[in-house]
């Protein structure tokens, strides 16, 4: 294996791993490395941090290989399939691929091997991109925001400070990615779980609005609430996965560095509800990035969500257990016992829920979403928080919780908006800060070139995390 | 708002029953009464949209078969 240096002085003396998916693609395009030894250089990567972090259920060096071998082939004839040629990446475990066990982190699916793979993973292989396993996740990409210790693999640990919790449920995406043992990563996310993990690990993560990604292929969990979405180092690295996942085709790369002077920026601090108000850091982080937009000429104005933010996710505490009752009944009609504590309690939760509330929680979706429709009508895209606290103690389950649920996350569920999370900094104890952009549904360009303008003005990029 | 009334042991197993959940331990069976407890107060709390034509929200979801 090789020592993961690139061969050209691009970037001379950064290991491979710990580059950018847009600096490695750059150094591939360019013949200054190989995608065998980009492969390599994460391999090696795996084998020195993973046993600390856990990130990856399944490796699989054999089909990598396989297609980073391609992906030289490709690159030496000068016929790059896409951008994402030769860079490797990882899929969240509740993403069938073909003949790769897909446990979904569960006891119940430890023998499941799908015969098709989804959509998504297909787009990015045929791009070139190469597969190298599975991530951990929380049981069946769900969970109540503890950890219960209980489930087949060990849980993913925050690559910032291995004692703190990744965020979930797509803990090893957050994990490999800020970790550097996968250039990007695929996740899933429902009330959260591709932001928080980005949120807590320091990455972007970005949600498209329903229906605009495939979920075909993914173990669904929350059939009108769940989306993919990627986890990525940069805002470039996420438009450029996105170029490739998107379709019809749409060109996000186009939005990075677009200038934001002028941009109406709505400004979002609350109301909470029974939320309580972030965390010092976490809301010094985000007044700071507030005025370095202003700096760079964006036109800023404070506004309100339309309803308590805390009410947004009390809908979700209808609509997803009862969704997910429906989804995997049978599994809690014939093996509750194999089942972890959260994804059993969610169930049985679900299971209780009248059909009339079901209904109601629907039906206060949509005003929900009215009332999003008429906030952005005045704004390009608007700021607030993510997650209201930084990473908890993993396994100190009050603070687990209290990251999960307290978050301004929901609402972009709910009303369907294209949002993202990136980093604003770190606290004294070095652990991720965090805010949210969010954007008009069929404008996610923007959200980028917002995302990509505040990254550019910042060094945030320039840390990673010591393992 | 009152709290509702946790059910009894052999309520929540005559519900599990009706609703096949015959494999739920004893264990099983207690949290789930107190979880119906914790559900009965989300659903009766939960503010109602004001008019009668508010209907479901519904917008395409991710799950559309394209193969």
């Amino acid at each position: 294996m090789s020592d993961g240096k690139p061969n050209g002085d691009s970037q001379a003396g950064a290991p491979l791993w710990s580059l950018s998916a847009t600096a490695i693609s750059r150094l591939l395009q360019q013949g200054d490395v190989e995608p065998v030894q980009v492969l390599d250089a994460y391999l090696n990567r795996i084998s020195e941090v993973d046993p600390r972090i856990h990130s990856f259920i399944h490796v699989a060096e054999a089909r990598a290989r396989a297609s980073a071998r391609r992906s030289n082939d490709a690159l030496a004839a000068r016929v790059p399939r896409s951008l994402l040629d030769g860079i490797p990446f990882a899929v969240k475990d509740n993403y069938d691929v073909a003949g790769m066990p897909a446990t979904s982190g569960s006891r119940l699916r430890l023998d499941h091997i799908p015969t098709a793979t989804s959509p998504l993973v297909r787009r990015l292989e045929e791009a070139g991109a190469v597969l190298l396993g599975k991530l951990s996740t929380w049981e069946y990409g769900t969970g109540n925001g503890g950890e219960y210790f209980d489930l087949p693999f060990p849980p993913a640990r925050n690559p910032w400070n291995p004692e703190r919790f990744t965020g979930g449920s797509s803990t090893g995406s957050g994990a490999g990615v800020a970790a550097g043992t996968i250039a990007f990563a695929l996740g899933s996310d429902t009330t959260g779980s591709v932001r928080l993990p980005a949120a807590a690990c320091g990455l972007v993560g970005v949600i498209l609005p329903q229906g605009q990604l495939s979920g075909e292929g993914l173990l669904p969990n929350c059939y009108s609430l769940d989306v993919p979405g990627p986890l990525t180092w940069t805002v470039e690295d996420a438009a450029m996965v996105l170029d490739v996942l998107v379709n019809p085709a749409v060109s996000y790369r186009r939005s990075i560095g677009r200038p934001i002077a002028g941009m109406k920026i709505g400004v979002l601090r609350g109301p909470l509800g029974r939320f309580p108000e972030p965390d010092r850091a976490m809301a010094d982080a985000f007044e700071q990035a507030v005025r370095t937009i202003c700096g760079l000429g964006a036109v800023v104005r404070d506004a309100c969500f339309p309803m308590p933010v805390s009410e947004c996710f009390d809908v979700t505490r209808l609509i997803g257990p009862t969704e997910s009752a429906a989804i995997h009944e049978q599994e809690l009609r014939e093996r509750p016992q194999d089942m972890g504590f959260a994804l059993r309690d969610k169930l049985l939760a679900g299971s209780l829920v009248r059909a009339v509330d079901y209904i109601h929680a629907l039906r206060q979706r949509r005003l929900i979403s009215e009332r999003f429709d008429g906030l952005l009508g005045s704004f390009d895209a608007i700021v607030t928080y993510g997650p209201l606290h930084v990473a908890p103690r993993l396994g100190i389950e009050p603070e687990m919780t209290a990251f999960t649920v307290e978050t301004c996350l929901t609402p972009f569920n709910l009303s369907g908006y294209p949002a993202m999370v990136q980093c604003t900094g770190f606290s004294s104890d070095g652990l991720p800060l965090s805010w949210q952009i969010v954007a008009h549904r069929g404008d996610e360009a923007s959200a980028l070139a917002l995302a990509s303008a505040y990254e550019s003005a910042t060094s945030w990029r320039d840390r990673r995390p010591v393992l | 708002m009152a709290s509702s009334d946790k059910p009894s042991a052999d309520e929540i197993r005559r519900f599990a029953k009706r609703h096949g959940l015959d494999m739920l331990s004893s264990e099983h069976l207690d949290r789930m009464a107190e979880l119906a407890v914790y559900v009965a107060d989300l659903g009766r709390t939960l503010p109602r949209p004001p008019e009668k034509a508010v209907a479901p929200y519904e917008r395409p979801n991710c799950y559309k078969r394209t193969t």
